[in-house]
């Protein structure tokens, strides 16, 4: 079934539209939770709840990308079981690459603003000036928080040219912001 | 702003872009590998090729780290027999035309300086000019640096239209770079039949300033057929040799076969002494090179000519660094070396 049938049945409040996106989408999201809580059993937690959550939220919303709606929604429940995994010492085996962003993002001070442009945007504006191949690349280690290998793999790289794309990319990034007056 | 915080920031990455790299990310846990059709034909057959014939992977492992050369000449003797491996090979038809240059990149446009044979091999020296990159000549030659070439990639034609790949290295055998000319000396290892020619792919080259910490890199296109010169090939025997010497307190194994002769310190973990001795012997000892006809040949190890008309090669740059504790010589006749001296010590052939 496509996205737009998909959405379709979710507008309708339809329960076949838990099932549609459940047969559609399981593995990709269990993939994206899993890159941040590790466990199978926490993703899958995560993967109903981001079920839920689409359940909730469509309508109002209506997304144009059902999938990369869901992975966002799946990323930020999966964060904030990360959390509560750290919080409880239980988030063994926790990898997220969150030391890579440290090094070139704004500090806590200009967490939301930089001057006077809110961060996301600013970020946005940053991608858009990136080829397609880069940002990709980029969005997929700090998105998808994907290992590097897997990364290389499906664009046909080896492992250290991507990990130099990507550090090449996080400089551009944060002479991008400090031109733009954030504080790093 | 702490890592945490800012993995919150990055969720709000527009949907768009996150849609965009959705689409190379494959459909979930079993992820699909986006490759194209000639791209996964090619990886099978550089699989298959690379299986039947290990010897290869030591042009692009044995001499990419440290102790690790007598392997590489093991391997590379192996490497003899390689005809008949790849007969058995089913060479899938996919097409020798080098590709397209990659829209927005510079054209790859290397020059063919020498290509040097030996039996059942050659030696191509590849220049590149990266003269006109701001970013890449704003680095001092001088500060200590290592090089990496991300998917280098070189490879012959076969005579069915399908592809013999030797090998793919994020590491040319050795590389040089003065006056903003990158040379890059590739070894390809052809069996008994030299091709008419070979394809040399280079995506990038990474300059990496160990003392600053800092980088800068050069892309270019995708491929280049290079013609070879076959007035340049000069059938040689094989010849093997081995000896050991022990210069300023690092015993080193000189060993020469039918391409060239390699100096490697014996042992891979050195203690600081030794150290620092490889870094005076490669600043303080020249190789002497006495030939048959009793001549000699004078170089240092960081000062070898490409445009030397009998030698050629390279110590690796990194052995400055300390870090890399074999030197890497190739020599053009090497029948004709009778001996190499260094620091008084003499390594006989």
């Amino acid at each position: 079934m496509d996205n737009s049938e998909i959405i379709t049945l979710f507008l309708s409040r339809d329960e076949r539209a838990i099932s549609e996106t459940d047969a559609k989408y399981r593995g990709l999201c269990l993939s994206v939770s899993k890159n941040i809580v590790k466990s199978r059993s926490d993703a899958e937690e995560c993967f109903q709840d981001a079920l839920l959550a689409l359940w909730r939220n469509i309508p109002p919303e209506k997304p144009k990308n059902l999938g990369a709606y869901l992975c966002r929604i799946v990323r930020n429940i999966s964060l904030s079981r990360l959390d509560y995994l750290c919080a409880q010492k239980r988030a063994e085996g926790a990898e997220v690459p969150f030391s890579e962003f440290e090094d070139f993002l704004p500090d806590s001070r200009g967490a939301s603003f930089c001057g006077g442009i809110e961060f996301s945007d600013l970020l946005n504006r940053f991608l858009s000036g990136l080829d397609g191949r880069t940002r990709s690349v980029f969005i997929r280690r700090y998105f998808f928080f994907d290992p590097v290998a897997d990364i290389a793999r499906d664009f046909g790289m080896t492992n250290s040219r991507t990990a130099s794309m990507l550090m090449r990319t996080r400089k551009k990034l944060k002479k991008y912001l400090t031109e733009k007056g954030c504080q790093i | 702003m702490n890592g945490r915080e800012a993995a919150d920031r990055f969720g709000g990455i527009e949907e768009k872009f996150v849609a965009e790299a959705l689409e190379t990310r494959g459909a979930g846990e079993g992820r699909i590998i986006r490759m194209n059709s000639k791209k996964k034909i090619a990886a099978i057959t550089v699989a298959a090729v690379l299986a039947g014939v290990l010897a290869v992977s030591a042009v692009a492992v044995g001499l990419s780290g440290l102790g690790r050369l007598k392997k590489y000449v093991d391997k590379q003797n192996e490497f003899m027999n390689v005809p008949d491996a790849l007969a058995d090979v089913d060479l899938e038809e996919i097409g020798t035309e080098p590709e397209e240059d990659i829209p927005g990149e510079r054209p790859f446009e290397p020059r063919v300086s020498g290509i040097i044979t030996g039996k059942g091999g050659l030696i191509a020296t590849v220049e590149m000019d990266v003269s006109d990159d701001a970013e890449f000549a704003a680095l001092s030659p001088d500060e200590p640096c290592w090089y990496e070439f991300p998917d280098l990639v070189w490879y012959i034609p076969g005579e069915d239209g399908g592809r013999i790949s030797f090998g793919s290295s994020g590491h040319a055998d050795f590389v040089s770079l003065e006056d903003g000319i990158v040379t890059a000396a590739l070894k390809i290892f052809t069996g008994d039949s030299l091709p008419d020619s070979f394809v040399i792919g280079l995506s990038e080259i990474v300059r990496h300033d160990i003392a600053s910490d800092t980088d800068a890199s050069y892309t270019f296109g995708k491929e280049k057929r290079i013609e070879i010169d076959r007035g340049l090939y000069t059938p040689l025997e094989c010849v093997k040799s081995k000896n050991t010497a022990t210069v300023r307190g690092v015993e080193f194994t000189a060993e020469m076969d039918g391409l060239g002769i390699y100096f490697t310190s014996t042992t891979d973990e050195h203690t600081s002494e030794e150290n620092q001795a490889l870094l005076e012997i490669y600043d303080e000892c020249p190789l002497t090179f006495r030939l048959r006809d009793g001549s000699e040949i004078v170089e240092s190890w960081k000062d070898f000519s490409f445009d030397a008309p009998k030698l050629i090669g390279s110590a690796t740059t990194a052995a400055q660094h300390g870090k890399i504790c074999y030197g890497f010589v190739t020599v053009f006749d090497v029948a004709q070396i009778e001996s190499v001296e260094i620091d008084g010590e003499r390594f006989e052939f």
